[in-house]
C-alpha cells in the first residue's frame, strides 16, 4: 500500500505539469487581456503597463518565468488585486472555503447518509419517496436561490441570524452558508448510496446473512455497508475539493472573502496569474482526493487492493 | 420484490412535459421574445389566455416556459449521452484493464478536473463561434469525469468476484466479459447518477450563459429563466417558481424512472448473477 | 411518484408563501422592526454596503468607482465636493490660476498633517503625481492626469517622471502647468489618483503600504481592518485638518456584489446604506421603505455605438432611421419604472449645462416611426430584404439583457429590422469593442467629472473610445475650439454645437441617462443627491433626532 501511495505521489508531479501547461495556454488563449477595460487606455500606457507585467514577452517565455516562479513558491502578483501577491490571496481566503466547505460537507454527510439508508431499506415505500424527495430538492433548486430564499426568511422575516458577511468565522454567521452550500451535496448523497446500498443487499452474501437469521441491523453494519459505501467516496473525493475551494454563489450571496470569487472575477477580469494560482491549488488537491479516495476504497474493499 | 414495477406515472408526466414543450409554442397565438407593452407582469387567468400570466415584458410565461424547456431537455439529453458513453466505458476500460492503462486513464480524469472550464468555453466560443453545438460540447465535456470515476470503482470491485473469474477462466474475451458480466452490473448506479447529473447541467448551462455560449436571448432556457427569476424573487416570486417547479418535476420522474431502470438491471431480479 | 411529488410542492409552495410574507403581507410588521435604530447609532457607527470589493485601497493606482467611496474617507485632495457635489477647498485653502489659464497655483494649509502626525508637504502631492504616471507604478489611473504637462509622454516611457508639469515652490506652494485651458481640471482634483500620498511611508513600505496597520492617510478616517473581498473598517482619525467636524465614530464598508442580496442585508438592518437595489424592486420597494429610496440623476449614458466605416452602419439615413424607432418614454416608464430618464442626447442635463435637444424630440411616435420607415427605406431596405445586423453586448445581469431584448423587439416592430442580441463574455467583448469588430454595440459612458468634454471626447477622432470611428471635421473643430477658450459661454455654445453635430449625424444610438438609487436609513443625516453620486462619510451623521 504505501509504495502504491508513493508510485501516485510520484506520478502526481507530471500530471501538475500538465495542468499547468494546459490552464496557462487555455488563459493565454482567451481573447481579452488583463487591462482591456470598458474605460480603454492609452496605448501608450497599456503598452507600458504590460511590459510592466512581461505580458509584452511571447507566451512560451512568459510560461516560463511563471514555472520559475511556481518552483520557488512565488505565484506572482495579482493584476487586479496589486497591493497583494497570489499567495496572499490564496492564504487569505482559502481558511474561509475551508471552514464553510468542511461544516458543509458534514452536514451533507450527516442527513445525507441516513436518507439513503432509509430509502434502500424501506424501498418503493412511501419512506423511500419521501427521503428521495427531500433529497432531490436540494439538487434542483440551485444554491443562488436556496441562499436568498434562506435569507429572506431567517435573517430577514426572523432576523435570528445575519444576513451575510463572514464576521470572523462567528457561528451564527456560518449558519445559513453551511446549509445552504450542503443542499445539493445531500441529494448526491442519498441517491447514490441508496443505489448502491440496494445492489449489496441482493448480493449471495447479504442473503445468506439474512437467511441465517442475523438482524438487519448487523448484516447493514458488518457487510452491506462497506462495499456500499465505494461509488460514495469515490464522488466524494472531487465533490470535497470543490466545496472546499469555494463556492461563487455562496460567496456571492453571504459577501465571503473566500478564493471562489478571486477565480471566477479572476478568470472573467483575466487575472492570469490569480486562476493559475488556484488552479494549482485545486489540481494538487484532486491528485490528493483522488489517492485518499483510492486508497479508502481499498481499505472498504480488499479487492480492490492496486 | 422482483417484479420491478413501471413508474407509469412518472413516465406519463415525462412524456406530457416533452409534448407540451414541443406542442404550446406552435399553437399557442404568443411567441417568445415579442413585448407587449399594455400586458406587463399579469397575474395567472384563463380569461386572457395566459395560463401562466406574462413576465415583465408582457410575454407570455407558459410559451417561454416550453422554449427554455425544449433547450434544456436538449442540453440534458446531450450531457446524459457523453456523460454514459464517454464516463462508462472510460471507467469500465480502467477499472477492468488496471495497472498501466488505468493509471493513464485516470490521470488524465485528474487533469481534466482540475483544469479551469470558465477559459476553456470561452477559448471554445472564439475559436468556434457561438453555435449551440458547442454548448453540448462544453457541458460533455465536464459531465462524465464523476460517472467514470465511479465506474471505474465498481469495475474494479467486480473484477475480482466468482462469476467474472469463472467467465474468464471459461475462455471469455475481455470485451465479452464487460460487455455481457461488467456493464450490467453497473448500470444500477450508473442511471442512478445519470440522473444526478440532469438538473446539475441544466443549471449549469445558464452559466455559460454569462461566458456568451448557450441560448442567447430573447430565447431562454430553464436554467436562465431560474436564474433571471432567482434575481427579481422578492417582487415576482411567480418568474422562480415556474421554471423552478418545473425542474422540480423533471427531476423527480427523471430519478424515478433511473430507480425503476436500476430495478431492471438489478442482477437479483434480472438473474444477472 | 405521488407522494413524492406532493412533498415537492409542498415544499415549494411553503417557500413561496415565506416570500410573498416577507414581499407583501409581514412587510408592515418588518419595517417596524428595522424603523428602530440599532446600538450602532449612539456609537456613531455607520454600516454602509458597496457593490464591489476593492481591489486596491492605493489611491494612486484604483480605478473603480465603489473604491473611490472608501478612499474619499480615508483621503483628501486639494480640492473636495461638498454634499451637494459643488467644489470646495480642502487640503489647498486657495488657488490661482494664470491669464492663460495654463498654470494653477495652490497654496496648502500649513496645518493639515498625515495620521502619523508628520506635516503634508506639497512634496507629497508632487510624489504623488509623479508615481500615478511612472511606468513602473503601472497604474491604469495614469491617463487621469492628462491634462498635466508631459503626463502622457511619462506614462507612455517616453520622458522620465520628473519631468512632469508639476513643482513644489516651498512646502506648502505647488504650481501645476496644463496642456490647455483645462475648464474642469479642479474637478479632476477630486478624483483619488489626484490625492497626495505619504512620501515617507510609501518608500519605507512599498507597495503593502495601503495594508491596514501601515497606511497612513489624511482623510477624515484611517483604515483600522480590511480583508480582501471583505468587510472594511474605519475610524475617526484625530489627526485630521477638520476633525471637529467630523461626526462620526467608525465607519464600515461591506462589498456585496449581488444587489438583491444588498437589499436582503438592508432589510436584515445589517447596514444603513445601500449602493443600489435591483431595478426590479423598485415598485415593491418605495411601497415598503417610501422616503428611504433615494433617487438622484447621475452622470452616465446608456447608448449603442455604430461603425460608422463599413455598411451597414456608413448609412446615416440608417443610423437615423434606428434612433427615431426607440420608444424611449415606453422603455424607461414601463420597464424601467422610471428609474432612468429617456435619453436623446450625449450628454445629461446637469446644473450649468442644457444639452440642445433635437426637433424629433416633440413628435408623436406616429410621426417619428413614420420618419424612421421613410429612412429605413431611403437606406434601401424593405420587409423583403430586412436589416440583419448582430447587437454584440458584454455579459451582464438580466435587467440590461431584458432592456436589449425589448429595443430589438422595438426595431423588429417598428421597422421590420431583425437585430439579433450577441451576448459576449466582458474582456471578450472589451477587446473587440477597441478593435472595432462590431457594427452595432453596447456603449455606456459614466462620466469622469461633471463636464460635457469627459462625453464629447468620445467622439473625437483618434480618442481611444471612438469605436465607432465618427469623425466630422466640424465636430473636431468645435471640440478644438470649446477645449482652448477660456470664457466660459464660448464653451458652451461650443459644446452644445458639437452636441448638434451628434445628433444631426445621428453618431451614436442615446437611450436612457442613469440615475442612482440607494437605500438610505432615516437616521442618516447630511445626504444629499448629486450628479457625481459621491458621499464622503464625513459629511455624514447619524441622528434620531431630526427627521430629514
Amino acid at each position: 500500500m504505501l509504495s502504491f501511495i508513493g508510485k501516485r505521489l510520484l506520478v502526481a508531479i507530471p500530471t501538475l505539469l500538465v495542468i499547468i501547461t494546459l490552464a496557462f495556454a487555455l488563459l493565454h488563449a482567451a481573447p481579452g487581456g488583463p487591462f482591456d477595460s470598458d474605460k480603454v487606455l492609452v496605448p501608450e500606457i497599456r503598452a507600458a503597463i504590460e511590459a510592466r507585467y512581461h505580458l509584452d514577452e511571447p507566451v512560451p517565455m512568459q510560461y516560463l518565468r511563471y514555472l520559475g516562479g511556481v518552483v520557488r513558491g512565488d505565484f506572482g502578483p495579482s493584476f487586479q488585486y496589486q497591493d497583494s501577491s497570489v499567495n496572499d490571496l490564496i492564504a487569505q481566503g482559502l481558511p474561509i472555503d475551508l471552514t464553510i466547505g468542511l461544516l458543509a460537507m458534514g452536514l451533507a454527510l450527516l442527513i445525507g447518509v441516513p436518507l439513503g439508508v432509509v430509502a434502500a431499506l424501506r424501498r418503493n415505500t412511501v419512506w423511500d419517496r419521501a427521503a428521495s424527495a427531500i433529497a432531490l430538492l436540494g439538487i434542483s433548486v440551485p444554491t443562488y436561490v436556496t441562499a436568498p430564499l434562506l435569507v429572506l426568511l431567517f435573517a430577514v422575516s426572523l432576523r435570528w441570524l445575519p444576513a451575510g458577511d463572514w464576521g470572523e468565522g462567528a457561528l451564527r454567521n456560518l449558519v445559513l452558508p453551511v446549509v445552504a452550500l450542503s443542499l445539493p451535496y445531500v441529494a448526491y448523497i442519498a441517491r447514490l448510496l441508496r443505489a448502491s446500498l440496494l445492489d449489496v443487499l441482493h448480493t449471495p452474501w447479504v442473503r445468506t446473512a439474512r437467511a441465517k437469521g442475523m438482524p438487519w441491523r448487523t448484516v447493514l453494519l458488518r457487510h452491506a455497508l462497506r462495499p456500499a459505501l465505494l461509488p460514495l467516496v469515490a464522488f466524494l473525493g472531487p465533490a470535497t475539493v470543490g466545496v472546499i475551494t469555494g463556492s461563487i454563489a455562496i460567496e456571492t450571496v453571504f459577501g465571503l472573502p473566500g478564493i471562489g470569487r478571486f477565480f471566477v472575477d479572476g478568470a472573467f477580469n483575466r487575472d492570469y496569474t490569480v486562476v493559475m494560482g488556484v488552479t494549482i491549488l485545486y489540481g494538487v488537491l484532486i491528485v490528493l482526493a483522488n489517492l485518499l479516495a483510492d486508497v479508502v476504497q481499498a481499505l472498504l474493499d480488499p479487492r480492490m487492493r492496486p | 420484490m422482483n417484479s420491478a414495477p413501471l413508474p407509469r406515472w412518472s413516465l406519463l408526466l415525462l412524456l406530457t412535459i416533452v409534448v407540451l414543450a414541443v406542442v404550446v409554442p406552435w399553437i399557442s397565438p404568443w411567441n417568445y421574445y415579442t413585448p407587449s407593452w399594455d400586458e406587463l407582469d399579469l397575474e395567472p387567468t384563463f380569461v386572457n389566455g395566459h395560463w401562466l400570466g406574462t413576465d415583465d415584458l408582457g410575454r407570455d410565461l407558459l410559451v417561454r416556459l416550453m422554449w427554455g424547456c425544449r433547450i434544456s431537455l436538449l442540453v440534458a439529453v446531450a450531457a446524459s449521452l457523453t456523460s454514459l458513453f464517454i464516463g462508462v466505458l472510460w471507467g469500465a476500460t480502467a477499472g477492468y484493464a488496471g495497472g498501466r492503462v488505468d493509471a493513464w486513464l485516470m490521470r488524465t480524469v485528474d487533469v481534466l478536473y482540475a483544469v479551469p472550464f470558465i477559459p476553456f468555453v470561452i477559448v471554445l466560443t472564439v475559436l468556434f463561434g457561438r453555435n449551440i453545438v458547442l454548448l453540448f460540447v462544453a457541458i460533455g465535456a465536464v459531465s462524465w469525469l464523476d460517472t467514470a470515476r465511479i465506474v471505474r470503482g465498481q469495475t474494479l470491485a467486480l473484477r475480482q468476484r466468482e462469476f467474472i473469474t469463472a467467465a474468464r477462466v471459461g475462455g471469455m474475451s475481455a470485451a465479452q466479459i464487460v460487455r455481457r458480466h461488467v456493464l450490467p452490473n453497473l448500470a444500477g448506479i450508473v442511471a442512478v447518477y445519470l440522473t444526478l447529473t440532469i438538473p446539475t447541467v441544466i443549471l449549469v448551462e445558464a452559466f455559460l450563459g454569462y461566458l456568451g455560449l448557450g441560448a442567447q436571448a430573447p430565447l431562454t432556457s430553464l436554467g436562465v429563466m431560474i436564474a433571471d427569476g432567482a434575481a427579481q424573487l422578492r417582487s415576482r416570486p411567480r418568474l422562480l417558481i415556474c421554471p423552478a417547479l418545473l425542474l422540480a418535476l423533471l427531476v423527480l420522474c427523471c430519478n424515478r424512472v433511473g430507480d425503476a431502470l436500476r430495478d431492471r438491471f438489478d442482477p437479483a431480479s434480472g438473474g444477472g448473477a | 411518484m405521488i407522494p413524492a411529488v406532493r412533498v415537492l410542492c409542498s415544499a415549494l409552495v411553503l417557500s413561496a408563501l415565506a416570500l410573498s410574507g416577507c414581499s407583501h403581507s409581514s412587510a408592515p410588521a418588518a419595517l417596524n422592526v428595522v424603523e428602530a435604530p440599532g446600538p450602532n447609532v449612539a456609537e456613531g457607527h455607520l454600516r454602509r454596503q458597496i457593490d464591489q470589493a476593492p481591489r486596491t485601497l492605493d489611491p494612486g493606482l484604483s480605478v473603480e468607482v465603489p473604491a473611490q467611496r472608501v478612499i474619499d474617507d480615508l483621503f483628501e485632495g486639494l480640492v473636495r465636493l461638498d454634499p451637494a457635489g459643488q467644489l470646495i477647498p480642502a487640503l489647498a485653502s486657495r488657488w490661482e490660476i494664470s491669464a492663460d489659464q495654463l498654470q494653477w497655483t495652490f497654496h496648502l494649509r500649513p496645518d493639515a498633517r498625515w495620521s502619523d502626525d508628520s506635516p503634508i508637504t506639497a512634496h507629497d502631492v508632487v510624489f504623488g503625481w509623479r508615481r500615478v504616471v511612472d511606468p513602473a507604478t503601472a497604474s491604469q489611473a495614469a491617463q487621469m492626469l492628462a491634462p498635466v504637462r508631459n503626463a502622457l509622454q511619462i506614462a507612455g516611457g517616453k520622458l522620465p517622471p520628473d519631468q512632469l508639469g508639476v513643482q513644489a515652490l516651498d512646502a506648502h506652494t505647488l504650481v501645476v502647468h496644463l496642456v490647455a485651458p483645462t475648464g474642469w481640471f479642479a474637478y479632476q482634483l477630486t478624483n483619488n489618483s489626484l490625492f497626495p500620498v505619504p512620501e515617507h511611508v510609501v518608500r519605507q513600505h512599498g507597495a503593502g503600504w495601503v495594508k491596514p496597520g501601515v497606511m497612513v492617510s489624511n482623510g477624515a478616517f484611517v483604515l483600522k481592518e480590511a480583508r480582501i473581498n471583505g468587510a472594511i473598517q474605519l475610524v475617526r482619525n484625530t489627526r485630521y485638518r477638520d476633525a471637529a467636524s467630523v461626526k462620526l465614530q467608525r465607519v464600515t464598508y461591506y462589498p456585496v456584489g449581488d444587489r438583491a442580496a444588498a437589499v436582503s442585508r438592508y432589510l436584515a438592518g445589517d447596514v444603513d446604506v445601500t449602493d443600489g437595489f435591483p431595478i426590479e424592486d423598485i415598485e415593491l420597494l418605495s411601497q415598503q421603505l417610501g422616503s428611504q429610496l433615494k433617487l438622484a440623476p447621475y452622470l452616465g449614458t446608456f447608448m449603442f455605438g455604430m461603425n460608422q466605416t463599413r455598411p451597414p452602419f456608413n448609412s446615416a439615413a440608417l443610423r437615423m432611421a434606428l434612433t427615431l424607432a426607440v420608444d424611449r418614454d415606453v422603455l424607461t416608464s414601463k420597464l424601467l419604472h422610471g428609474l432612468y430618464l429617456p435619453a436623446y442626447t450625449l450628454v445629461p442635463a446637469y446644473g450649468g449645462y442644457e444639452p440642445p435637444l433635437p426637433e424629433w424630440v416633440k413628435w408623436t411616435a406616429e410621426q417619428r416611426h413614420a420618419r424612421a420607415r421613410q429612412l429605413y427605406a431611403q437606406a434601401g431596405y424593405s420587409a423583403a430584404n430586412p436589416l440583419q445586423v448582430e447587437l454584440s453586448y458584454p455579459t451582464s445581469g438580466p435587467d440590461t439583457r431584458r432592456v436589449l431584448e425589448a429595443l430589438a423587439a422595438m426595431w423588429q416592430v417598428n421597422l421590420g429590422a431583425e437585430v439579433r442580441l450577441a451576448n459576449e463574455e466582458w474582456r471578450v467583448h472589451q477587446q473587440n469593442r477597441r478593435l472595432s469588430v462590431h457594427a452595432l454595440f453596447f456603449n455606456a459612458w459614466i462620466g469622469d467629472y461633471p463636464d460635457p468634454q469627459t462625453f464629447l471626447d468620445l467622439y473625437r477622432v483618434g480618442s481611444p473610445q471612438n469605436h465607432g470611428k465618427y469623425s466630422n471635421a466640424n465636430y473636431e473643430r468645435l471640440i478644438a475650439l470649446g477645449s482652448n477658450t477660456g470664457d466660459a459661454q464660448q464653451r458652451t455654445q461650443a459644446w452644445q454645437q458639437a452636441e448638434s453635430q451628434l445628433n444631426a449625424d445621428a453618431a451614436f444610438i442615446p437611450v436612457y441617462y442613469y440615475q442612482s438609487r440607494h437605500l438610505i436609513r432615516p437616521w442618516v443625516q447630511g445626504w444629499q443627491g448629486n450628479i457625481t453620486d459621491r458621499h464622503p462619510s464625513r459629511d455624514l451623521w447619524l441622528s434620531t433626532q431630526v427627521s430629514q
